[in-house]
């Protein structure tokens, strides 16, 4: 994972202290603890499902999968550094990408491109003064109106930091495959922008 | 590069993008944690309360339809005074033969009450004073009851020796008897008169002896009288064994309920309220703080050997552990820097045991008991104390847990005590115990001893007095 991401960008609900009890107590299938810890992180693991889904449903259905996941393998967590907070998150997160693959490769309508052609796609770069009237719910609402493909394949590389040979082990594909999706995905995000800022963007786009 | 900022806004986006919590969110998970990880319930617990509860039941109802406080032992008094109630009842004042006795009865009421002088009835004309027969099986008192002044002297007269018995009587309120017929059952005693005087003809009546403490008197008008017999003054060899023979059924008999007085074993049931000093330790050498340990209990005794306690106890144990006597149930943080655990926790104890009572006199008695508790840990309060290198010796964080860890059965108790009686129905006692864990208790499962001296006093219920 790029360590190049801010886990620290909202307050933590639990102190360390909290956190260490919560995640002792649900070794034991505690209930109440459980609950806590679900509580406390429901905001940053779902601001992670639902950029790979484009409905509620699917994206509750990702989060909770991947805190049943988290609840069976609790017993077995270890704190990789002094943070104990920011190990958790990071633990968390990874759980949670994972089963958004997996929640995707099970629900795989939308056949992902296995080869690139030969055709090399120039993307122009975006106007900066475009890209600062973006807002981050619009950028979000774009992504998930991204095609799953195209949108699992860029929240990987751009958000979640995988390699186009970690993203191709993860789905199964080719790293070219994997290449060619994420510039699809520019494309079509841009487009989507373009929708919601027509005037702006239309001078910017490809 | 050049879609870098693009992608730095798009990360930027996910970072501040923080949906909202949703409620129903949670039911969801709920149901899934109850399909895939569903709580274990304890029913070891449940079980055990059932048990308990039916054990209890049980010693009520037993308890109520016996009642055991209501049983009268019998005891020598009571014994001997029904005897002699029975004997009222069975004989009229006036000591005459009952006609309707049973042979079973008489011989039963003969055995019991010592010989009662009677007039007998027989063919012979035989001057009351010069005639004297014993009833060889109620012999001496009603013959050494005999009084007389010194002037009376009985001279041995014409009797029929075949049936009855001879007695020599030397002086005044002295007589002595010699056995020669055995099949002579009746006799006369009467108080002779003086020897130089005549005597009116009675015919001497014969009646079998019913009344043990009258006696027919003569006087020297011939005037028979019914009076309490006296004390016998003195009594001769023979007399003396025909006692011991005449008595020894009735002696047997007292023995025999005296013995059972004795082995009639008193159960009963008592409520305790106790306290005293109480103190932990983990191991051999570290020791906690000396807390105070109070309850309330209740016990049944067992014919006066044994006995089952329980109740309900709370103290508060306070020590402190190392790292390696404590096992968290989560990761400690920063393990290698961890001092020690300071514990202060708020118990509530169950305990059930059995004792042995011995060196038993009316007032004391000693006991050894044995039993084991449940605790209910109430409260839990645990500061981790850590100390870097170099650095003081700081508490680094608390952690408190309440009513969470209950561990039945999991310590043994032994002791042994005094116990005093005050009153008839308060007791003192004073117990000195040793509290030694099966298995870890609390939060960091640790194995704590405990010890101290439990001073009880103890009331018993349902406790008659004897007048």
């Amino acid at each position: 994972m790029d360590s190049r991401y801010n886990t620290e960008t909202r307050p933590n609900l639990l102190s360390a202290e909290e956190l260490t009890y919560h995640v002792g107590a649900c070794a034991l299938n505690k209930r109440e603890s459980q609950k806590v810890i679900y509580n406390s992180f429901y905001g940053y693991a779902m601001a992670i499902c639902d950029r790979y889904t484009n409905n509620q449903e699917d994206a509750l259905e990702i989060l909770n999968d991947g805190f049943l996941k988290i609840f069976k393998e609790i017993h077995h967590y270890q704190p990789a550094y002094a943070d104990v907070v920011s190990s958790f998150k990071g633990w968390l997160r990874k759980i949670m990408v994972y089963t958004a693959i997996d929640h995707f490769r099970k629900n795989q309508k939308h056949k992902v491109v296995t080869e690139l052609d030969s055709i090399v796609y120039q993307v122009e770069a975006v106007n900066e003064d475009a890209i600062d009237k973006l807002s981050h719910e619009e950028i979000i609402r774009a992504i998930q109106e991204l095609s799953p493909g195209y949108r699992t394949v860029f929240n990987l590389f751009i958000i979640d930091g995988l390699s186009h040979e970690e993203i191709s082990n993860k789905l199964g594909i080719s790293t070219g495959t994997s290449k060619s999706n994420l510039s699809k995905a520019r494309r079509q995000l841009q487009k989507i922008l373009f929708r919601y800022h027509q005037p702006e963007v239309a001078k910017n786009a490809i | 590069m050049q879609f870098e900022d693009f992608d730095k806004k798009v990360r930027q986006a996910a970072d501040q993008h923080h949906p909202n919590y949703d409620e129903k969110a949670w039911a969801k998970m709920e149901r899934l944690l109850d399909r895939h990880l569903p709580r274990k319930k304890d029913r070891r617990r449940i079980i055990l309360f059932f048990l308990l509860g039916f054990l209890l039941l049980g010693g009520g109802v037993w308890i109520a339809v016996n009642k055991p406080w209501q049983k009268n032992e019998p005891t020598l008094s009571t014994l001997v005074n029904s005897s002699a109630n029975q004997k009222k009842q069975a004989e009229p004042a006036d000591g005459s033969k009952k006609q309707d006795a049973s042979p079973a009865d008489q011989q039963k009421d003969k055995q019991l009450q010592p010989p009662q002088p009677v007039v007998t009835n027989d063919n012979t004309d035989v001057p009351a004073t010069e005639n004297k027969l014993i009833d060889k099986k109620q012999n001496n008192n009603s013959v050494a009851d005999l009084k007389s002044n010194k002037q009376d002297k009985i001279q041995p007269s014409s009797i029929d020796k075949d049936n009855q018995v001879m007695i020599d009587v030397t002086d005044a309120g002295k007589a002595k008897t010699k056995k020669k017929n055995d099949s002579e059952q009746d006799v006369a005693v009467n108080t002779p008169p003086a020897i130089n005087q005549s005597l009116p003809d009675q015919p001497v009546k014969k009646e079998t002896v019913q009344e043990k403490k009258y006696e027919t008197i003569q006087n020297k008008l011939g005037e028979s009288k019914v009076v309490e017999k006296s004390e016998p003054e003195k009594k001769t060899d023979i007399e003396k064994k025909n006692d011991n023979v005449a008595d020894q059924p009735k002696i047997k008999e007292i023995k025999t309920a005296t013995k059972k007085a004795g082995n009639k074993k008193k159960s009963s049931l008592f409520l305790s309220a106790s306290a005293g000093p109480d103190i932990s330790s983990i191991g051999a050498d570290r020791f906690g703080k000396v807390k105070l340990l109070g309850g309330a209990g209740l016990g049944y005794t067992f014919n006066d050997r044994w006995t089952v306690r329980t109740g309900f106890y709370t103290s508060s144990k306070v020590y402190t552990a190392m790292p390696k006597d404590y096992k968290s149930p989560v990761p400690i943080p920063n393990p290698m820097y961890l001092s020690r655990i300071d514990a202060d926790c708020r118990i509530y104890e169950v305990p059930l045991s059995l004792s042995y009572n011995f060196g038993r006199t009316e007032k004391r008695n000693m006991f050894v008991s044995a039993g084991i508790s449940s605790y209910f840990m109430k409260k839990e309060k645990y500061v981790y104390m850590y100390q870097y290198p170099g650095g003081p010796l700081y508490p680094y964080y608390e952690h408190e847990v309440k009513d969470e860890n209950k561990h039945y059965f999991s310590v043994v108790t032994l002791s042994g005590g005094y116990q005093r009686k005050i009153s008839k129905r308060i007791s003192l006692a004073a117990e000195p115990y040793v509290k030694l864990p099966l298995s870890g208790v609390g939060y960091g499962k640790i194995k704590l001893n405990s010890a101290g001296i439990l001073v009880s006093a103890n009331i018993s219920l349902f406790e008659k007095d004897n007048k």
